[in-house]
């Protein structure tokens, strides 16, 4: 299978853990056999999303801007598993992860559908398979952790609904742990409680 | 309490000036003046999310005594440019020492539903909590996209969300948070949810039909070995 991975640390994250968390992810997902691409999103040239609709009125499916986000659409397009590392961010997701997430808006349809009773879009592509969410704190913060488990589930009804799995690792935590973590977090998609 | 002596309108939009984010903000602001509440607009730079694209407004709410954030629901969240203005923010707040605002968030979203904006209310929240500035509160709204052209002053559509706003400054000129019955109001929806459906559904079936080059509504361009086109 097809993997994606965004890691949202923001450059000169002391002392990248967030890198490092990604980077046992990717270990991860290799024992899994599956092919994954990993985006390190601070060192792209991804613009602010700014709202034009180009993506679906213009160019249906293509933003207007052409710039390093064309890696992660046909990331997000072609993998089952859309893996997404971020610090937590006053309970939400970093400003380098959420410009990428900003600009996902072609792999939708202007449309309004109804999920769950609400109103959501539909997808362009067939959806993910399991949807990953890892934050990364520097140290505990309940209600951060809170406010972030609810973003995500927020968002996975806007992706499609996928199998979700949410986690949130602290700085200091053994390297033991964090592995077995994920063994589970990628393995089954299970929320980690 | 204190009460707001001056207050910063920071707009967390690409539209900038024309954004349905600085009209709301704007009313608001234009209340506080008749209050006597000295106000002030800054605009981010979704052209330049630097250091130096922010300097005005971190220069701007360096001197403010409520600081409102109003921006548009971005995938459930803030905008990036937004949550970067935030993380640059608690940076210089980490750094001073002395007076700090209050802080209050003016949400709309283009989903019929108020309920989308719930986790970006608790983020601006968090934010708050985090850096030490007294969280007063959020209004938030959905059905953002019949916003356009209405007017706060005097029409019909918008009647609540302009009383809203009133019940707002009345506490946030004194210095205190909004009230829950103010978000209440500003939260309730500008017409039936499945009207708002149906309008937006054939206006982007219409825009989509009116703009395309050939190239089907629901093409999969990066699919690969080739999508719908």
């Amino acid at each position: 299978m097809n993997a994606v991975i965004l890691d949202g640390s923001r450059a000169g994250d002391p002392p990248a853990f967030t890198q490092k968390v990604s980077g046992l992810v990717a270990e991860r997902l290799a024992e899994e056999s599956c092919r994954t691409t990993v985006l390190p999103l601070a060192t792209m040239n991804i613009r602010p999303c700014v709202g034009c609709f180009t993506c679906w009125l213009v160019t249906p499916g293509r933003c207007v801007f052409k710039d390093d986000q064309e890696q992660v659409l046909t990331g997000l397009a072609n993998a089952g598993i859309w893996v997404m590392v971020t610090p937590v961010t006053f309970g939400g997701y970093s400003s380098v992860l959420k410009a990428a997430l900003d600009r996902v808006i072609p792999v939708l349809l202007p449309f309004f559908i109804k999920v769950d009773g609400e109103t959501h879009h539909p997808q362009r592509y067939p959806a993910a398979r399991r949807l990953v969410m890892i934050g990364t704190l520097s140290r505990p913060n309940p209600e951060s952790e809170r406010i972030f488990r609810h973003l995500v589930s927020r968002n996975a009804l806007n992706m499609g609904k996928p199998e979700t799995a949410v986690m949130v690792f602290t700085e200091g935590s053994d390297d033991g742990e964090l592995r077995r973590e994920l063994r589970r977090g990628l393995a089954c998609g299970e929320q980690r409680s | 309490m204190t009460a707001s002596r001056k207050c910063v309108l920071v707009v967390g939009s690409p539209r900038g000036a024309a954004s349905i984010s600085r009209v709301l903000g704007a009313y608001l602001l234009e209340l506080l003046a008749a209050g006597g509440v000295a106000v002030e607009t800054v605009v981010l730079p979704f052209a330049a999310v630097t250091a130096e694209g922010f300097a005005p407004a971190m220069t701007a709410v360096r001197h403010a005594d409520l600081v409102v954030l109003s921006f548009p629901l971005y995938v459930d969240h803030l905008p990036a440019p937004v949550i970067a203005f935030l993380e640059q923010y608690q940076a210089a707040l980490a750094q001073s020492v002395g007076h700090k605002p209050a802080i209050a968030a003016l949400i709309q979203c283009g989903f019929p539903e108020t309920c989308h904006t719930r986790p970006a209310v608790e983020i601006v929240r968090q934010f708050a909590m985090e850096t030490g500035l007294a969280w007063h509160g959020a209004l938030a709204m959905g059905m953002g996209g019949a916003i356009a052209g209405q007017s706060l002053k005097k029409g019909w559509l918008l009647r609540r969300q302009a009383a809203a706003l009133a019940m707002a400054v009345e506490e946030l000129r004194q210095g205190r948070p909004i009230p829950a019955q103010a978000s209440e109001l500003f939260g309730r929806p500008l017409m039936p949810r499945w009207l708002y459906t149906l309008v937006a559904n054939w206006g982007m079936k219409r825009g989509v039909r009116q703009a395309r080059n050939g190239v089907r509504a629901d093409a999969q361009p990066y699919l690969a070995g080739g999508g719908k086109s």
